[in-house]
């Protein structure tokens, strides 16, 4: 009696799934992508002034 | 690589050597706090979440719900989580216009996108289990009205950060609109009591204690703890991001000034 609700139960846990999911890959791609260019304009002899801002 | 891998920045101390916690202001230290902390933070989130699943599809069929129960487990925590993040960035808010804090509205910024993932999620789970229980997708009763207007203010708060490229610029009005609309975190809360609506009243944190049974409440609980733990972890990452970002964008201007003296003035470049 209750299988007809496999189908609801299942997309609430798949779409949750895919939204912290997403939200994670986010935010580590964004930190790597960020981390790099952060990098690369210090090599190239750019730094901030003050390392505390 | 050399800010990377900074060392441990020295905290200033009172007469009882303890660190202040106004040192933390300061996102170098932030930095060096938030990449010892995030290792930790991550495996006690992986580890409630295992038992918290674990413990939400073993939990019983519920007598009126069925196993839509189940749904429950990840609506609740996210509804929960959605206005928490709203709170933090109304603490941040406070922090940007009265204290000034450096952080504060890093902080306010990470913590939109994540509410309205939250927000987005709250109203789809609860949605979906509204189809088989209440014979609807939606309806536009007092609870579910203002927790998607809560959603729109995340996105109208993440469309005035986008809009203003300056964050000096951007971190007051946003401060301001902000705790203008803290005024809708009351309205959710209270809604289910002072308006009559289909959705239930609160059933965990009410006057009398919960009315669930342990059998259902302790497997939300370790879910709620599970999402507030990725909050946490996401939060930090988020807020880590833009700091960054906002490193690249003082250094790519020093480097477009160097750039334009090179041009005008190609022998003391």
């Amino acid at each position: 009696m209750q299988d007809k609700y496999f189908a609801f139960i299942a997309s609430s846990y798949s779409i949750t799934f895919l939204v912290l999911a997403g939200l994670i890959v986010w935010a580590f791609a964004t930190h790597s992508s960020r981390r790099n260019a952060l990098a690369r304009l210090e090599e190239k002899g750019f730094s901030r002034v003050g390392k505390s801002d | 690589m050399s800010s990377m891998s900074e060392t441990a920045p020295t905290l200033s101390t009172t007469k009882a050597s303890r660190p202040r916690l106004s040192d933390l202001a300061n996102p170098t230290r932030f930095l060096w706090l938030a990449e010892r902390l995030l290792p930790f933070v991550w495996l006690i989130t992986a580890i409630l979440f295992a038992v918290g699943l674990w413990m939400s599809f073993a939990a019983p069929e519920d007598y009126q719900q069925g196993r839509t129960v189940r749904i429950m487990f990840i609506h609740v925590p996210s509804v929960w989580l959605a206005m928490f993040a709203y709170m933090v960035m109304v603490s941040a808010a406070l922090g940007v216009l009265v204290w000034r804090h450096p952080l504060a509205d890093v902080a306010a910024r990470a913590a939109a996108p994540l509410g309205a993932a939250f927000t987005f999620l709250g109203l789809v789970t609860g949605s979906i289990w509204g189809r088989p229980m209440w014979g609807t997708w939606w309806v536009w009763d007092a609870r579910l009205t203002s927790f998607l207007v809560l959603l729109i203010i995340y996105l109208g708060l993440m469309a005035l950060w986008r809009a203003m490229e300056e964050p000096a610029d951007a971190a007051r009005p946003s401060a301001i609109m902000i705790l203008v609309g803290a005024i809708n975190i009351p309205i959710i809360k209270f809604s289910v009591d002072w308006w009559n609506t289909l959705h239930q009243p609160a059933s965990v944190f009410r006057a009398g204690g919960p009315t669930m049974t342990s059998e259902f409440l302790i497997p939300l609980m370790i879910m709620a703890l599970a999402f507030s733990f990725l909050f946490l972890a996401l939060h930090l990452m988020v807020m880590r991001n833009e700091i960054y970002r906002r490193r690249i964008r003082t250094l790519q201007r020093k480097a477009a000034r160097a750039a334009g003296r090179a041009k005008t003035n190609p022998e003391t470049a």
